[in-house]
C-alpha cells in the first residue's frame, strides 16, 4: 500500500489505554480499523462497512458512583488540608498522591461498552469504554454504513422483523447452572474476622491515644498496621493476584505499598522513641505534636472503627449467605480463584 | 445466522434484554442502557454458491471453471468468476488469485506490524539511565531505526520522529564512546 493509500484512515473518536496496551479505532474507505497496539506491535481488525450487521451500545449506570467519588474526593481534600495545615506535610503530600490517583482511576473507569456484529461473530470495540465518545463514533461509523450498505425496502423490513419467529434476534438458550462445588459451603477464612476484630480493637485504641500515652497503646499502632497489610495480601493470594483486573488491581497493589510503608515507618518510629534514641530534635517535636493533635488521632481512631465495623458486618453477612453462593469461598475481592 | 450474546444479553447481568429495532434505548432491569442499531446487511443471506452450470451456448463461463456460468468481473483482473470464486472484498469483487497476490503486496490483510521505531528509541532512552549499557544498545538502536525507516510502516498515520530521534541520541552516544575511546588512548600515548 502506498503512503496516500496509508493516509486515507481517519482516526474515530475513543481511546482505551494502558501501560502496555492502547485500543484505537480508525475509519478507512470501506472498513472500520481496530488497532490495538502493545507500544511494540499493532495488531489490525478491519470491519468492512458493507458486512456490518449491527453496532451495540450498553451504558453501565453511574448510580452512587458518582456520589461516591465526589465523596472521596472532599473527603481526601479535607484530609490533605488538615494534614498540611498542622505541618505533616509528608503524611499530607501521601494522602494527595493517593487521592490523586482515585481521582485518576475513577476519571478513566469505563461508562460503556461497543460491540460491532457482522456475519462472522460479535466483536468487542474496547476503545469506545466512554459514553460521550461512543456516541460520537458510532453516529460516524452509522453514517458511512448507511451509505455503504443499500437501503431495505421499509415494507420487507417490517416483514422480516415480523416474521415469527425472527431468528436473527433469538437469544441463546441460557446455558444450565454449574453445579455448586464443595468448596462453596465453606465459609471465609475465620482470620478475616479476627483481622476485622483487630481492627476494631486498634481503632478504640487509638481514639484512647489522643487522651493518654502508654507503652502498650504504642506498641498497638505498628501492629495494627501490620494486621491491615495482612488483610489484604491474604485474601489476595487466596483469589489470586492474576484475577484482580483493572483499576481494582492498582488501588490493591497501592493500598499495599501505602499500608506497608506506614507499618514500618510506625515500627521504626515506636521502636526508636521506646529506645529513647529520638535524637533529631524535629523528629521529637513532630511526635510531640501528634501526640498533642487529638482531633487528628481521633479522627483516625473514627476511620479504623469505621473499616472494623464494615469489615465485620460484610464478612458476617458473607457467611450467612455462603450456601446460597457458588463459586469458592468468598475472599474480600470476591470467589476464591474466579 | 445468529446474534451473539452481547446483543440480547446485558453484559453486566447478563439478563435478556429486549430489542428494540429503531436504536431506542432499552433499560435493563440492572440499569444498563442498551442501543442496538440494526442495518441491512444482517437480513442479507449469504451470497456464495457453488455455482451455477453453463446453461446455453455463448454464456460467459468462469475462468477457473469451464463449466460455471460467470456471474461477475474480477474488479482487478477482469476474469470472469462463478459464484464460487467470486469473493467480496469490501465494495469490491476479486479472485481468489488476486486474493492471493494481495495478501503479499499490499496491506489489505496485514494483521500485525511491529513498531521498531518505538523499539528503537526505548532502547536508547533506557539506556540513557545506565550509560555503560550503551555500548551495547547504541548499535541495536541504530538498527532498528534504520528498520523503521525502511520496513513497512504502521497502517495508521504515523510520523518517523521517533526513529529520527532514536537515531541521532544513538549515533551521538556511540560518537561519545569513540571520543572517550580516543582520549583515553591519546593520554596512555602521552605517558
Amino acid at each position: 500500500m502506498t503512503d496516500t493509500a496509508r493516509s486515507q484512515y481517519t482516526r474515530l473518536p475513543g481511546r482505551k489505554s494502558g501501560l502496555l496496551r492502547r485500543d484505537t479505532l480508525w475509519l478507512g474507505m470501506d472498513h472500520v480499523l481496530f488497532v490495538r497496539s502493545s507500544r511494540f506491535t499493532e495488531d489490525y481488525r478491519r470491519f468492512y462497512l458493507a458486512d456490518i450487521q449491527a453496532l451495540v451500545l450498553q451504558e453501565r449506570p453511574s448510580g452512587n458512583r458518582k456520589i461516591v467519588d465526589w465523596v472521596a474526593v472532599g473527603v481526601s481534600a479535607l484530609a490533605v488540608a488538615s494534614l498540611l495545615v498542622t505541618h505533616h506535610q509528608v503524611w499530607g503530600v501521601l494522602l494527595a498522591i493517593v487521592a490523586s490517583l482515585y481521582a485518576w482511576l475513577a476519571l478513566r473507569r469505563e461508562d460503556c461498552k461497543a460491540w460491532v456484529q457482522t456475519a462472522v461473530g460479535t466483536a468487542e470495540l474496547p476503545s469506545l469504554c466512554r459514553v460521550k465518545s461512543a456516541r460520537k463514533a458510532l453516529a460516524i461509523i452509522g453514517e458511512k454504513i448507511r451509505a455503504a450498505q443499500p437501503p431495505m425496502p421499509a415494507e420487507e423490513l417490517s416483514r422480516v422483523l415480523e416474521t415469527p419467529p425472527p431468528l436473527p434476534f433469538t437469544p441463546a438458550p441460557r446455558p444450565p447452572p454449574l453445579p455448586v462445588s464443595p468448596d462453596a459451603a465453606r465459609p471465609p477464612s475465620p482470620l478475616y474476622n479476627a483481622a476485622f476484630v483487630l481492627l476494631l480493637g486498634l481503632g478504640i485504641v487509638k481514639l484512647s491515644t489522643a487522651f493518654s500515652s502508654s507503652t502498650g497503646f504504642m506498641w498497638a499502632m505498628p501492629l495494627g498496621y501490620f494486621c491491615f497489610l495482612a488483610m489484604l495480601i491474604v485474601p489476595l493470594v487466596r483469589h489470586g493476584a492474576r484475577n484482580i483486573r483493572g483499576g481494582r488491581s492498582a488501588a490493591v497493589f497501592t493500598s499495599l505499598i501505602v499500608a506497608g510503608s506506614i507499618a514500618t515507618y510506625s515500627l521504626s518510629w515506636t521502636t526508636s522513641r521506646w529506645q529513647r534514641k529520638l535524637q533529631d530534635a524535629n523528629t521529637q517535636k513532630m511526635y510531640d505534636m501528634m501526640e498533642r493533635a487529638a482531633p487528628l488521632q481521633i479522627g483516625l481512631g473514627v476511620v479504623l472503627l469505621v473499616l472494623a465495623i464494615w469489615g465485620l458486618l460484610a464478612f458476617l453477612t458473607t457467611s450467612a449467605s455462603t450456601e446460597r453462593r457458588a463459586g469458592g469461598p468468598q475472599t474480600l475481592f470476591g470467589p476464591e480463584g474466579s | 445466522m445468529r446474534l451473539q450474546s452481547p446483543l440480547t444479553y446485558c453484559h453486566v447481568c447478563l439478563a435478556n434484554i429486549a430489542y428494540a429495532p429503531d436504536g431506542a434505548v432499552v433499560n435493563c432491569r440492572c440499569g444498563v442502557r442498551a442501543q442496538t442499531f440494526v442495518y441491512p446487511a444482517i437480513f442479507r443471506l449469504g451470497t456464495s454458491s457453488a455455482g451455477e452450470a453453463v446453461q446455453a451456448e455463448g454464456e460467459a463461463v468462469c475462468f477457473a471453471h469451464e463449466g460455471k456460468r460467470a456471474v461477475a468481473a474480477c474488479d482487478s483482473c477482469g476474469r470472469f468468476v462463478c459464484g464460487l470464486c467470486r469473493i467480496e472484498w469490501g465494495s469490491r469483487v476479486l479472485c481468489p488469485a488476486c486474493v492471493n497476490a494481495a495478501e503479499k503486496r499490499t496491506d489489505l490483510l496485514t494483521r500485525s506490524r511491529p513498531l521498531y521505531d518505538t523499539m528503537a528509541l526505548a532502547i536508547v532512552l533506557g539506556s540513557l539511565v545506565i550509560f555503560t549499557l550503551s555500548v551495547v544498545t547504541a548499535p541495536i538502536a541504530i538498527y532498528l531505526a534504520i528498520r523503521a525507516l525502511r520496513a513497512p510502516r504502521s497502517l495508521t498515520p504515523r510520523t518517523m520522529a521517533r526513529a529520527w530521534i532514536a537515531l541521532s541520541i544513538a549515533v551521538l552516544e556511540l560518537g561519545g564512546w569513540g571520543w572517550l575511546l580516543t582520549y583515553v588512548v591519546m593520554v596512555g600515548a602521552k605517558r
